[in-house]
């Protein structure tokens, strides 16, 4: 009888920054070895979900330095109120995912007019 | 109430350098976390490498993201492999407002030593998607090769 095995592809928290830009809220993952075909992303209800699958060719061969970790990547962020789902925009470059989430106008501070009698 | 006062994090806090320590010497015991790719525990300023030595070649593998080809400076001296570059940050001259910055910038360096049976003249790199693949083929004395036996 075949022993039934099943490896799970390990999955990896992706590096990422998070900055305010143009109105808009920026999130940058690193990912490498993730091509666009590669690239899962969903918003359900208030979780932001990237799934990235990495594709590098599988050499055999005895490993004289190992640093890489083999895995997939995932990452799972929680949206407030304050970001409107409509204005989601991602591209890949380099390895690099960007996702642009837009704010909602109601959200974007606002100079309140001081009048004076 | 109405109105609460806003803690300002821009005033100084003669504490702040203390409680990131402790911020991550606890998070060290929080069983629900994913190891954080970053922090006091983690290899600085200079991208992942994986060596793997077939029976035909030798594959140098090394992690990128966010480089392209005129960022990076590959060159081999006798059987010293050396990766250079500069990884660059694209909010380097404005002044931006980070919620959390995990991914590191700046130029960086790895070396590594090649053995003999290595033929670097006939070396040949690939950069795809952040990750840059480095193929040298071994030289032909290197290269296993099946002795056959006679019974005589």
């Amino acid at each position: 009888m075949a022993k039934n095995e099943t490896k799970e592809r390990r999955i990896l928290p992706a590096r990422y920054n998070i900055f305010n830009e143009d109105g808009k809220v920026f999130l940058e993952m690193e990912m490498p070895g993730v091509s666009k075909e590669d690239l899962e992303i969903k918003v359900d209800g208030n979780h932001f979900m990237v799934n990235g699958k990495k594709t590098i060719d599988k050499i055999s061969g005895k490993f004289r330095l190992h640093e890489i970790i083999d895995g997939d990547y995932q990452h799972i962020f929680t949206l407030d109120e304050t970001i409107d789902r409509d204005k989601i925009e991602a591209s890949v470059k380099n390895g690099i995912v960007t996702v642009a989430l837009g704010i909602k106008e109601s959200e974007k501070p606002r100079k309140i007019k001081i009048t004076a009698k | 109430m109405a109105i609460v006062k806003w803690k300002n994090r821009d005033m100084y806090d003669p504490w702040e350098g203390f409680r990131s320590l402790q911020d991550e010497i606890n998070e060290l015991f929080d069983i629900d976390r994913t190891p954080s790719p970053s922090g006091l525990f983690d290899r600085n300023l200079s991208p992942a490498v994986d060596v793997v030595e077939g029976d035909q070649n030798f594959i140098i593998r090394c992690e990128l993201p966010g480089l392209d080809q005129s960022d990076l400076d590959l060159s081999v001296v006798s059987n010293v492999l050396t990766i250079k570059g500069e990884k660059k940050d694209r909010n380097k001259e404005k002044q931006t407002v980070y919620f959390k910055k995990e991914c590191w910038s700046g130029s960086f360096q790895r070396t590594i030593s090649l053995p003999n049976s290595a033929d670097t003249e006939k070396i040949s790199a690939v950069l795809k998607d952040g990750i840059l693949s480095i193929e040298l083929p071994k030289k032909e004395e290197a290269k296993p090769k099946q002795i056959s036996v006679k019974i005589s």
